[in-house]
């Protein structure tokens, strides 16, 4: 079933040597904001389309949303869906708002909203879990890539990304433009395009059969993961969550991208605002595909792998659209498939690093200090924050052996959800909020997400082996998001100092 | 910024015209995100609360889950609206906004 993995790894080394080259290429070393939102000047709406949807598109969230398809069935699809709704909502309520304040991170809005260090300083607090945590997550999908292909241990496979992961955060820059981002979209769309085609016209399937996967399991019969999926059609719906779980998670997933402004910043660097709102029709077009794509490929898995090699439920299924690429197309194409994968996924990896720390070096103490700011210290905080990342993120990961990466994302974005979403919307558009209420508010959600993360079943369960966990759900964000928006209105409307009336108006609209 | 060019800019801020338009981009802007909101709302909750609907097949001669149909229909309906809305505020309210900033010389 497995492909030679010698074989694979040859065509893997062939073909990963050049993409790194091409992409090194294609991208300019980013020092500045300023030589970032000046890259994509000369770009039309479709060709920055693209390199929006190269930010967006995750080999993480691929890899994770296919093999979720494959152990919990139709639960798996909520991941596509909800990964691609927080899209819009980004483009109507952020992008051209921010774009008229003239301002771009979650920083610059409450820095200018409040004038408060200690609210810009929450919210560096706030996008510490979300980038650790999504860092983790191209940890852990990078680490089973190599296993496959080398046969590596886990442990040895991430200790070895994780020291390329501390040269990045020391010594890095951001390899990052427009093209290396447009190259990157139509890498990882071609190879999830080919992979499909094949594995659907290599069978003949239909589509009716195709997606009744209880029909499909009950021709296979027992074995393998069909036993699993064969246990009940509710269990094939729900992944075995309860209805107020899946509540959650799928408000995480819609809100998460929501609270990820920088993921936005392609619309600001073209000049002209009807070019940059025709780039993200474009993107949302090439985006809703490949979840679509996603969705195909998760049931085409299940069509054509019913004896799933036994290792991938260990592996939290998140290399069985690699196998689907080795069974269809041999070692070629399961090697410069797992060669795409790893690119895309080394370049999120760096940039993460990078924006995650800038977020505390360049945002927080930047704009607190302001003039008094030291270049010097503020590149030390810069590799400082990195390494912190860097090291909490590979942590995780360890922990985290045989965790589903797309799961580890939309606990990433639950935690977005909780503090960045509310604190960000607030600002914008509730002039009723007070520096008080957001500093609250903001720290409450904080506070419940990572209690409830921690007291919950992947800590609990997953990590430390207990039967069962204090707080129930797996995604907390409909907890934590509920506990910040009532404290953000509760201390709001009790606080009698007149801080935070500084810019309402301007924010009215 | 150059004090005729603030001047310009001060007067385009209570034009009222473009305080009108303004808050009608601002209900147009509400309208759209609760349209995409709430069709992923009506999506997540059948997905939670009434799963055995979306299991129930199309048909007696296809057996594709109603889910199937729904989750794709889900994501083109949120294309369609990002359409919608790119194209209404690139033809219509960029229009608008461009006579009122010609109106007061900017």
């Amino acid at each position: 079933m497995m492909a030679d993995l010698n074989g694979a790894a040859m065509y893997f080394l062939v073909s990963f040597l050049p993409l790194i080259l091409l992409l090194l290429w294609s991208a300019r070393r980013i020092r500045t904001a300023a030589e970032f939102y000046a890259v994509g000047h000369e770009y039309s709406g479709f060709r920055n389309g693209l390199a929006i949807s190269g930010d967006y598109l995750s080999a993480a969230s691929f890899l994770g949303i296919s093999g979720l398809i494959v152990t919990s069935g139709y639960a798996g699809m909520l991941y596509a869906v909800g990964f691609f709704a927080g899209w819009p909502l980004i483009l109507i309520l952020l992008a051209d708002k921010l774009r008229s304040i003239g301002r771009y991170t979650l920083a610059d809005v409450l820095n200018d909203r409040f004038s408060n260090p200690s609210i810009v300083l929450l919210g560096t607090f706030g996008y510490f879990p979300v980038v650790v945590i999504y860092l983790a997550a191209q940890f852990v999908a990078m680490t089973y890539l190599l296993e496959y292909l080398f046969g590596y241990g886990y442990d040895s496979s991430l200790f070895a990304l994780a020291a390329l992961a501390l040269v990045t955060a020391v010594t890095g820059h951001m390899i990052f433009s427009s093209r290396a981002q447009m190259i990157k979209a139509v890498l990882i769309f071609s190879v999830t395009l080919l992979v499909t085609a094949l594995a659907y016209f290599s069978a003949g399937h239909e589509w009716p059969a195709l997606f009744n996967v209880l029909q499909v399991t009950e021709v296979q019969g027992a074995g393998g993961h069909a036993a699993e999926m064969s246990l009940a059609g509710h269990f094939y719906l729900t992944g075995g969550e309860s209805a107020l779980a899946l509540l959650s998670l799928g408000i995480a997933l819609i809100l998460g991208p929501v609270g990820l402004p920088h993921i936005m910043s392609r619309f600001f660097s073209v000049s002209d605002e009807r070019r940059a709102r025709m780039s993200v029709f474009y993107a949302t077009g090439v985006i809703g595909l490949f979840y679509i794509l996603i969705i195909v490929l998760g049931f085409l898995i299940i069509a054509r792998l019913p004896d799933m090699p036994p290792q991938a439920s260990a592996e939290g299924a998140n290399l069985a659209a690699v196998y689907l690429a080795s069974v269809v197309g041999g070692d070629l194409v399961a090697g410069v498939f797992t060669a795409v994968l790893m690119t895309v996924l080394l370049s999120v990896m760096t940039s993460l690093i990078l924006t995650g720390s800038s977020a505390l070096s360049h945002d927080w103490y930047a704009l607190t200090l302001g003039k008094t700011r030291n270049y010097r210290q503020e590149q030390r905080l810069h590799r400082f924050a990195s390494t912190i990342s860097v090291s909490t993120a590979i942590v995780i990961a360890l922990l985290s052996e045989g965790q589903n990466v797309a799961y580890m994302v939309g606990l990433a974005f639950s935690f977005a959800a909780s503090v960045n979403v509310p604190l960000l919307l607030g600002a914008l558009y509730w002039e009723g909020l007070t520096a008080r209420g957001a500093l609250i508010g903001g720290w409450c959600g904080l506070i419940a997400a990572t209690a409830a993360v921690f007291t919950g079943p992947m800590v609990v369960i997953d990590w430390f082996g207990f039967e069962q966990a204090i707080f129930p759900w797996r995604n907390p964000a409909l907890f934590s998001i509920s506990i910040t928006i009532l404290a953000m209105w509760y201390f709001s409307v009790t606080d009698q100092t007149s801080e935070g009336d500084g810019r309402e108006d301007e924010y009215s609209d | 910024m150059p004090t005729d060019q603030r001047n310009l800019h001060l007067q385009l801020l209570v034009h009222p015209d473009y305080t009108a338009l303004r808050l009608r981009i601002r209900a147009y802007r509400r309208r759209m995100a609760s349209v995409v909101a709430g069709c992923y709302l009506v999506f997540l909750i059948c997905f939670s609360l009434f799963p055995e609907v979306l299991l129930t097949p199309v048909s007696t001669i296809n057996p594709t889950p109603w889910l199937i149909p729904i989750a794709v229909f889900t994501i083109l309906l949120q294309f369609l609206v990002t359409g919608i809305y790119v194209k209404t505020m690139n033809t219509v309210y960029d229009e608008e906004m461009q006579a009122i900033r010609r109106d007061v010389g900017l």
